[in-house]
């Protein structure tokens, strides 16, 4: 008997990303019960995996089929429907990144999980990623003698790789940007955004080497999407670059020097099933490759999921540091909009 | 008669390190240049980590030609560069990545005019100069793209440094890590919205070849490897500017312009 999984939010994601790295996993998973408030919606991505569906969050958290709950809601909604799924006794949530929209609302969540034994994994996939699992067990102490971070995630639209992983349902519908980008208020909305929609992917990863930000230097937001963050903490250094361009080459790479040790990881796109990362540990005793493997991240994701219903293996990241994660996130994107705001950016 | 049916050029060394790699670099050009014998004409060098003094040693002696062999501590060479100029002396600033022949190659065809950003990256051994390798950095910047104007240092330490510039209007990138392993390499980036370059630069004290990439709608491009490194093309662009007068592509004048955008 496999365990089953319901989706709150039947987007692009839920379609391109997890419901093909649940399928990969038939052999202790499948996908039970599909909610999204469009009923249309709901029913036709809960057909291709033979699963129920449903508008109603209630009903799915009430259908006993359904023991681990994927939240892929709207970010605003994701606090209060990962503690409804907490308090339903579910065997384990996943919510997808961010957490929450807010640290207090992180904390709620984290209270929820707490209060009822729920374990709450972050759809964070990179830090799910064999490669850089691998790495973690190689690389000593590294996070101790870290000097310099880089982040650099350039990328063509996700549509390229949408449509590669599955057949959307319907096509995604963005908000059009609006305001004039010379007007200081919308360029600190803009980095916010960025931060938190693309720089957020691997944050983790930087915290984990520089885990105090102590003072952001520069933000400076790249036309037509885009951003360089520089920051400071603990004496470390952390460069952030991400660009998405019209093209069809991704990299998507994250750097560190430490005092002896060198690490790179070079990641696959999101939504396809590329495989992991691969990695490479440079240390005064060679050079050590980690990856590629089949797996990505999000085959990671659910691996742990299934494995913290069934009791197989402990919790990787407690809540309290998903929390610690979002609160980084955060505090990063408001210093890097209030540099803007105070125009001493570039 | 072309230059290379001259009689080699007699060489003089200033300064008693081989670094870099001057003697093998030499010798890969024979026909080019030979070891000075006393009394003779002379093209002047600096080796190693040059001091004013030494190098207006080096253009008190009225050489033919002179090449900087690498710029290390050096802060204002303005006036040496405007008596170089007087003199007839061309002078030649060699460096780790500006005269890889992968950047001449490119000939103008790198246009950065609807980028979005530039990014001139480096990791770089212990104990390298963040003034100095920025100098390096603004070189390169130069020589494959154009001169950066506006170079504010955001961050330097014994890890690295921070700084950021334009190129015209496109914002530059400029990073350095320092590695206690003794990695070198660098890289320059250009992203626009439709085409993406990148330049990778191996270790500079191997003739590893650059590559260089062009990305666009119709694919990716790597074109031609050179297995030259940047100082043995200093030396052929210091040959070609005694011998037939061309203008190297960096030049003491240009090392003086790159310094004022540290200093100013």
């Amino acid at each position: 008997m496999t365990i089953g999984v319901g989706f709150i939010g039947a987007g692009p994601v839920t379609q391109a990303i997890h419901l093909p790295a649940v399928a990969g996993l038939s052999d202790r998973l499948h996908v039970a019960r599909v909610m999204d408030v469009d009923e249309g919606t709901a029913a036709a991505v809960a057909a291709r995996a033979g699963a129920a569906h449903g508008t109603s969050v209630e009903e799915l958290l009430a259908d006993p089929a359904v023991e681990i709950v994927a939240v892929c809601s709207p970010h605003a909604c994701h606090a209060e429907q990962a503690e409804a799924a907490c308090a339903a006794g579910k065997k384990a949530v996943l919510v997808e990144k961010p957490l929450a929209t807010t640290l207090d609302d992180a904390r709620r969540i984290a209270k929820a999980a707490h209060d009822t034994g729920v374990p709450i994994v972050v759809g964070a996939m990179h830090t799910y990623d064999p490669a850089w699992l691998a790495a973690e067990r190689h690389w000593g102490d590294l996070p101790a003698t870290a000097r310099r971070i880089r982040s650099r995630i350039v990328l063509p639209p996700n549509a390229r790789f949408e449509t590669l992983a599955t057949q959307l349902h319907a096509e995604p519908v963005f908000p059009v940007r609006a305001g004039d980008p010379s007007d200081p208020a919308v360029r600190a909305a803009s980095i916010r955004g960025a931060v938190l929609g693309l720089a957020i992917h691997n944050l983790p990863l930087v915290r984990r080497f520089l885990p105090h930000v102590e003072r952001v230097d520069v933000t400076r937001p790249l036309s037509p999407f885009g951003y360089v963050l520089t920051f400071q903490g603990g004496g470390r250094t952390a460069e952030l670059i991400g660009y998405l361009h019209r093209g069809w080459r991704e990299e998507w790479s994250f750097e560190v020097w430490g005092d002896d040790g060198e690490l790179r990881l070079d990641f696959t796109p999101s939504y396809v099933r590329a495989g992991s990362a691969t990695a490479e540990l440079r240390t005064p005793a060679g050079l050590h490759t980690f990856g590629p493997h089949p797996d990505n991240g999000y085959t990671g994701e659910w691996q742990h999921l299934a494995a913290l219903a069934t009791g197989a293996e402990p919790l990787r990241y407690a809540a309290s540091d998903l929390v610690d994660d979002l609160a980084y996130a955060l505090d990063l994107a408001e210093r890097a909009a209030d540099l803007l705001l105070q125009g001493t950016a570039a | 008669m072309t230059s290379t049916t001259l009689a080699p050029l007699p060489v003089t060394l200033t300064g008693s390190t081989d670094h870099p790699a001057v003697h093998a670099t030499l010798a890969s050009l024979p026909k080019y240049f030979r070891p000075a014998t006393p009394g003779g004409p002379i093209i002047g060098t600096v080796t190693a980590v040059p001091t004013l003094a030494t190098l207006r040693g080096a253009l008190d002696a009225r050489p033919t030609g002179t090449l900087l062999a690498e710029v290390a501590g050096v802060a204002d060479v303005r006036e040496l560069a405007e008596r170089a100029a007087a003199a007839g002396i061309p002078v030649v600033v060699a460096g780790p990545w500006a005269l890889d022949p992968a950047v001449a190659a490119l000939a103008g065809a790198l246009d950065a005019e609807d980028a979005s950003l530039i990014e001139v990256t480096a990791t770089v051994p212990a104990g390298s100069s963040p003034t100095d390798v920025l100098l390096d950095q603004l070189a390169l910047l130069r020589t494959a793209i154009g001169p950066a104007r506006g170079v504010e240092v955001i961050q330097a330490d014994a890890h690295g440094h921070l700084a950021r510039a334009h190129v015209g209007d496109v914002p530059v990138h400029l990073a350095a890590a320092v590695s206690g392993l003794g990695t070198r390499r660098a890289r320059l980036d250009v992203l626009g919205p439709a085409v993406q370059w990148r330049l990778s630069f191996p270790d500079p004290a191997t003739a590893r070849p650059a590559t260089v990439v062009r990305t666009d709608a119709d694919g990716e491009r790597l074109l031609p490897t050179l297995y030259e490194s940047a100082y043995r093309a200093a030396w052929r662009h210091l040959h070609a500017a005694v011998t037939d007068g061309t203008v190297p592509p960096y030049s003491l004048h240009d090392l003086a312009d790159d310094l004022d955008l540290l200093h100013n």
